[in-house]
């Protein structure tokens, strides 16, 4: 992350400018070559008004009539016209075009989450990268400043070339004035160098200055992550209130965010920055804008343009020199911007890094698919500790697999092993004898139909949801949604309602308990020949819990069935139970095999949750 | 909602910066004066230089003219540009403060109130109003209201200028102006038709959007092979925006199209009468160069002034909403009348036929309901999901006031109580877990650092079992929790968080214990270990233990079998047993798996 922060070359900066020039013709390759058309006529537009005035003056000095001049000015004014109606319709179009741009840029990195590995999504890096990426967008500089940025430089290099172009005359007459004009453009010159230089200048060092600071700095206040819901949401309400903790909270929002040193920073540095870059860059237009027309007045002092000339190449020279000011300033903020964008593009650029296998997965309608660990250890990314431990464990078709351990002892690890979501560092875990990395990725994930602990029930239709697809066989999920104990809700609700409202206003709120039932009417339509369930009845009552104990031959289906739960009930209706510790596979067996072992792990865990519903328990 | 009108949600913003951050009130003020005066410099400036010439002026004459004008420009330019950068960031970072009290306000409010939909709603749309950038209420209001400011004195400067001429003129440009006016006027109204359409469809882009980046979903969405699901829900809402702009500024190029045709008319007429006094002599050429330009600036600033007058009444709109919301009527201070010190603890709890329920629309969570807990007793509340067990809890703690029905404390009504003393009473542990970015001592105590009792924070620390954890990973009170402000942050797994909790409550050690589900997330063994110990945490305390595990009543006094807000069965576990009521099923349903003889 600290390469953001380092200064750059020039070349590291073209080459940022390239990259961004590649990723905004793929979100749209046609938006800048219509842009360049509105600009043309922006560019070219005040000259009609301009070259009017010049030549009425020139006109007036002569002592025309107001026929002839208005048979000038009358087409002039036409065309003028004619030319806005269409620029009016072109810019709406554009307008349309860089929303959708923008819209389409806030998906990109959304969407490349969808790609990478889950243990790239898990990952630390990824955590930093998609932080300092919503750090880079700050204060307005998403792929809107690109868009702004790339029109601002083609419109100030047309201002400067049709500038150049029509004001070719001044140029002419400067360059037969060898005394004072002569002179006076030397100065002028070196005005816009100074300008030019000194913009640019100051344009990196502010920006430099603020949009990568050191990380963490200003992360000490809690302002917008609470007031948005981020770690502190309405429902902890309750325990501010309870816990009288209002001083706490203040202290880290509003006291802090009156900390001077930190408002110091933001505030006063940010002012005095931006407040004197503008200023420089004001003060600049001001004084060639100043300076042209005194040129020009001087070069008609020495005889050399006509009254109407003074005033159109005075526009000219003006528009000249503002506009090379324009360039200078509009290319080191497109590198600017162009910088701003790297964490995306690097981001954009992640590979998958899990190995892809090519095989493709064996049809098998009996659904008897072999899968065993061998000697599988595993570490997660960053950790010293063993998250599992030399496990060897095969999974028997059409068994019913109870796991069960004391917190941490690596039952989910195994569950995420096991579906590919990680690789295992150690050892290997083998479908029908072949390593499982061997297989195409997509087709192996078919095998399995997961109810993980922390399940995420999407806010959108009810039959979408467990489909997971907005093609699905209504019939079927309502069979799957019966199954899974919803069947009186189902009744008063359609497949077509929306579940809780982050969608839809009116959509409908669900408990926790129903939220657990329709994710296993999810895993139920996927008719995977591997069921997992982890902990599905933490957030059932008693009553729940035991129709979820009972459907679960009707779940499971002849399948073969992995259940992790702290309910050692649980382990009664399974036919194999794994215990783990600490990350390795202890014990193996039925629960009367298990029970039989008074020194086993499984005697003592069944007995410290069995005790209490046994007749004998005495207080 | 009450309306405040535009002016009032103005000087809304007025007062709120002369409070904060006066330098903004000045910066602005500032810029209104730079900005009216430099559009007519610039205009101002050919005349000067054609008048010079044909006057025949030397050339010290010129440059000493000529180069002091120039300084005027570029103090004029100097000065608007150094205001309007200056303050950017400072006003922008107020928004950060106001999100600050907004989230303070929300804490103030009655808790039945935040929990409320409407509230809810309320305040994502107060949220809203200063979460947008430079299209935030606080942003929007300055910006617009300067450009609208500036561009009504700059149209004032150019009515005058023009005035001096003819008032015919004059006359004709200000009728074409309030055409324009009218022009603009519809299309502000036709986009405000397109508000709830657009706040729609952002609501869908937004929710889609964040989904797709979900931690958390991400298995799921790998193992259900969502991605295809997701771009299309993606695709329709980016088309949504897409054909919402396309309506909008189609419209809006309409109306340019009819203001474009009213100027063209202006310009054609102006022309012509200009040229008519220039011809004639009437006027100067310097004077027809000002004039002209005079003519052609104004439509650009009645636009401007329309763009500024809209642009307010959306900042005006958005400024109701954090107004609204700001305003809401806060907690009542209920000056105790009865100080809780006098009490005799642990204290008994009445609640004497309390009705409850969340709206008028729906049916009551408890109707007339009665129960005591006497003094020092432990209560275990059980029921199936939905019963009313957290209402009843909420309810309790004093989070909710009844409709109906009184609470009493040791026979006293609970409205007697201030709310301090009254929320002074519970050491609770709800079933969300609540850890805070900040460090340990705080996150235990709920309270500022400088306030935690270190000697007390480790015994409860202690007594949760927390202690071993934190020596183990080299914490103690000041190391920061999360790894949201510091890479070394504390991380706590579910089940340690659980303790955690725990330990909060000890440290507080409030006289009337409620354990909310405290095992959910535990082994089978810590899950044991809690239970042996909650008869210590409990000595001495009114206690109440809510939780699906029925083995948790073994510990109780009293056991109460909650359903649809009514006491249905109440004893002791052994006298429900025997009655083979709904408590009985319920248990011989949880317990049956565990049967030696199964």
């Amino acid at each position: 992350m600290n390469d953001l922060l380092r200064k750059l070359t020039w070349r590291e900066q073209r080459e940022n400018i390239r990259q961004v020039w590649k990723l905004q013709r793929r979100l749209d390759a046609r938006y800048f070559p219509l842009a360049c058309l509105l600009h043309l006529m922006d560019a070219l537009l005040p000259y009609a008004g301009l070259f009017l005035s010049a030549y009425i003056l020139d006109a007036l000095v002569q002592g025309q009539s107001i026929m002839p001049m208005l048979s000038v000015v009358l087409p002039v004014l036409a065309g003028t016209y004619g030319i806005s109606l269409v620029r009016s319709s072109l810019q709406a179009h554009l307008m349309v075009r860089e929303r959708t741009i923008g819209d389409q840029y806030e998906y990109l990195r959304e969407e490349k989450m969808l790609t990478l590995d889950f243990a790239q999504v898990d990952s630390p890096l990824i955590r930093q990268m998609r932080t300092q990426m919503a750090k880079d967008q700050n204060w307005g500089m998403g792929w809107r400043s690109v868009i702004w940025c790339g029109n601002f430089m083609i419109r100030s290099v047309l201002n400067l070339v049709s500038a150049a172009l029509l004001g070719t005359s001044a140029l002419g007459a400067l360059l037969t004035a060898r005394s004072i004009a002569l002179w006076a453009l030397l100065v002028l010159i070196a005005l816009l160098v100074t300008a030019c230089v000194c913009a640019m200048l100051h344009y990196f060092t502010l920006m430099n200055r603020f949009m990568y600071q050191e990380p963490g700095e200003d992360e000490i206040n809690f302002c917008w992550d609470f007031a948005q819901g981020h770690g502190f949401t309405y429902e902890n309400g309750k325990d501010a209130r309870i816990y009288e903790s209002y001083d706490l909270l203040k202290k880290w929002t509003v006291t802090a965010w009156h900390n001077p040193s930190y408002r110091y920073r933001m505030v006063h540095e940010g002012a005095a920055g931006l407040g004197g870059s503008s200023l420089f860059e004001q003060l600049m237009t001001g004084a060639l804008e100043g300076a042209s027309y005194i040129l020009i007045a001087l070069l008609a002092l020495g005889g050399y343009l006509s009254l109407g000339m003074v005033v159109s190449m005075a526009g000219c020279l003006r528009n000249f020199f503002v506009g090379a000011a324009q360039v200078a300033n509009a290319m080191s903020q497109l590198s600017n911007c162009a910088h701003q964008q790297m964490s995306v593009l690097r981001f954009l650029e992640l590979h998958t890094s899990m190995y892809q296998g090519k095989l493709p997965l064996e049809k098998r309608r009996d659904n008897r698919y072999q899968i065993e660990f061998r000697n599988v250890s595993f570490r997660y990314p960053g950790s010293e500790k063993y998250a599992l431990r030399h496990v060897s464990l095969r999974f028997t078709i059409g068994e019913k697999l109870a796991i069960v351990g004391q917190n941490g002892s690596g039952k989910t690890t195994l569950i995420k092993l096991l579906c590919r979501l990680y690789d295992p560092d150690e050892g290997e875990i083998l479908l029908g004898g072949v390593d499982i990395r061997k297989f195409k990725h997509e087709e192996y994930s078919r095998l399995f139909a997961v109810v993980f602990q922390d399940f995420s029930i999407f806010p959108f239709k009810l039959g979408e949801t467990v489909a997971a697809s907005t093609q699905y066989d209504g019939a079927e999920v309502k069979r799957c949604l019966h199954d899974a104990g919803l069947g009186n809700r189902l009744e008063t609700l359609g497949l077509d309602s929306y579940l809780y409202t982050q969608y839809d206003e009116k959509g409908i709120q669900i408990s926790g308990g129903e939220a657990q039932k329709i994710a296993l009417a999810r895993a139920m339509y996927k008719k995977s020949p591997f069921v997992l369930l982890d902990e599905p009845t933490a957030a059932l009552d008693p009553i729940s819990e035991y129709e979820v104990y009972t459907g679960f031959n009707r779940i499971a289906g002849g399948r073969t069935a992995i259940y992790i739960s702290h309910r050692l009930s649980s382990c009664r209706f399974c036919d194999q139970i794994a215990v783990f510790h600490e990350g390795s596979l202890v014990q193996l067996g039925s629960h009367e095999a298990l029970m039989a072992d008074p020194q086993g792990k499984y005697y003592t865990l069944w007995n410290a949750q069995a005790q209490y519903y046994q007749k004998h328990y005495k207080q | 909602m009450k309306h405040n009108s535009m002016v009032s949600n103005i000087l809304y913003f007025v007062h709120y910066y002369r409070k904060e951050d006066p330098i903004v009130l000045w910066f602005s003020l500032g810029e209104i004066l730079a900005g009216a005066i430099l559009p007519f410099a610039v205009i101002y400036y050919p005349k000067l230089v054609l008048d010079l010439l044909q006057q025949g002026a030397g050339i010290i004459r010129v440059l000493t003219v000529l180069g002091s004008f120039t300084l005027l420009l570029m103090i004029l330019y100097g000065v608007k540009g150094a205001l309007e950068g200056g303050k950017y960031f400072i006003y922008n970072a107020q928004r950060f403060n106001m999100m600050g009290k907004l989230f303070l306000k929300s804490l103030r409010l009655p808790y039945h109130q935040v929990e409320s939909g409407e509230a809810q709603k309320a305040y994502w749309k107060a949220f809203e109003a200063i979460d947008g950038g430079d299209q935030s209420a606080s942003s929007l209001m300055i910006t617009a209201v300067i450009s609208l400011v500036t561009n009504l004195l700059c149209f004032a400067l150019y009515v005058a200028t023009l005035g001096i001429l003819s008032h015919w003129i004059t006359l004709l440009l200000l009728a074409l102006s309030l055409a324009d006016y009218a022009l603009s006027m519809r299309q502000i109204r036709y986009q405000e038709t397109l508000r709830e359409a657009r706040a729609t469809a952002y609501k869908h882009f937004e929710c889609v959007r964040s989904l797709l980046g979900d931690e958390t979903a991400a298995k799921d969405i790998r193992m259900y092979n969502m991605a295809p699901w997701l771009r299309d829900l993606k695709n329709a809402a980016i088309e949504e925006r897409r054909s919402l702009s396309q309506k909008e500024l189609s419209k809006q190029s309409l109306y340019e199209k009819f203001s474009l045709t009213l100027s063209l008319l202006r310009d054609v007429l102006a022309y012509a009468y200009l040229l008519d006094l220039a011809s004639q002599g009437q006027i100067s050429p310097g004077d027809f160069v000002l004039y002209i330009g005079a003519v052609m600036g104004f439509s650009s600033f009645v636009q401007r002034i329309m763009k500024g007058l809209a642009d307010i009444r959306q900042a005006a709109n958005s400024t109701e909403y954090l107004r609204v919301y700001m305003e809401y009527p806060e907690e009542e201070e209920r000056k105790g009348a009865c100080p809780a010190a006098s009490l005799s603890m642990p204290p008994k709890i009445e609640f004497c036929n309390v009705s409850f329920s969340y709206d008028s629309k729906n049916k009551p969570v408890l109707s007339h309901f009665n129960l005591t807990i006497h003094a020092g007793e432990k209560l275990a509340l059980v029921g199936v999901n939905g019963a009313g067990k957290s209402t009843l809890v909420k309810l309790l703690c004093g989070l909710y006031d009844p409709d109906e029905g009184q609470i009493l404390i040791n026979g006293v009504d609970r409205r007697m109580f201030s709310k301090e003393a009254y929320h002074a009473l519970y050491s609770v542990v709800f079933q969300e877990t609540l850890l805070l970015p900040f460090t340990v001592g705080e996150n235990l105590a709920m309270r500022p650092a400088e306030e935690v009792d270190a000697r007390r924070a480790w015994e409860a620390l202690e007594k949760a079992g927390v202690a071993s954890i934190l020596h183990a990973r080299g914490a103690d009170l000041s190391t920061l929790m999360l790894k949201k402000v510091s890479e070394q942050g504390l991380e706590l797994s579910g089940g340690e968080a659980q303790r955690f909790l725990l330990a909060r409550a000890l440290y507080k050690d409030g006289p009337v214990l409620v354990l909310d589900e405290p095992t959910a997330a535990l082994d089978a063994i810590a899950e044991s270990q809690v239970y042996e110990q909650y008869q210590r945490y409990s000595e001495g305390k009114t206690a109440v233990f809510i939780s699906h595990r029925l083995a948790s009543t073994r510990f109780s006094d009293r056991i109460v079998l909650l359903d649809q807000g009514r006491i249905v069965e109440s004893g002791t576990h052994e006298e429900l047993m025997v009655r083979g009521g709904a408590y009985a099923h319920m248990y011989e349903v949880q317990s049956r798996y565990y049967e030696e003889e199964p």
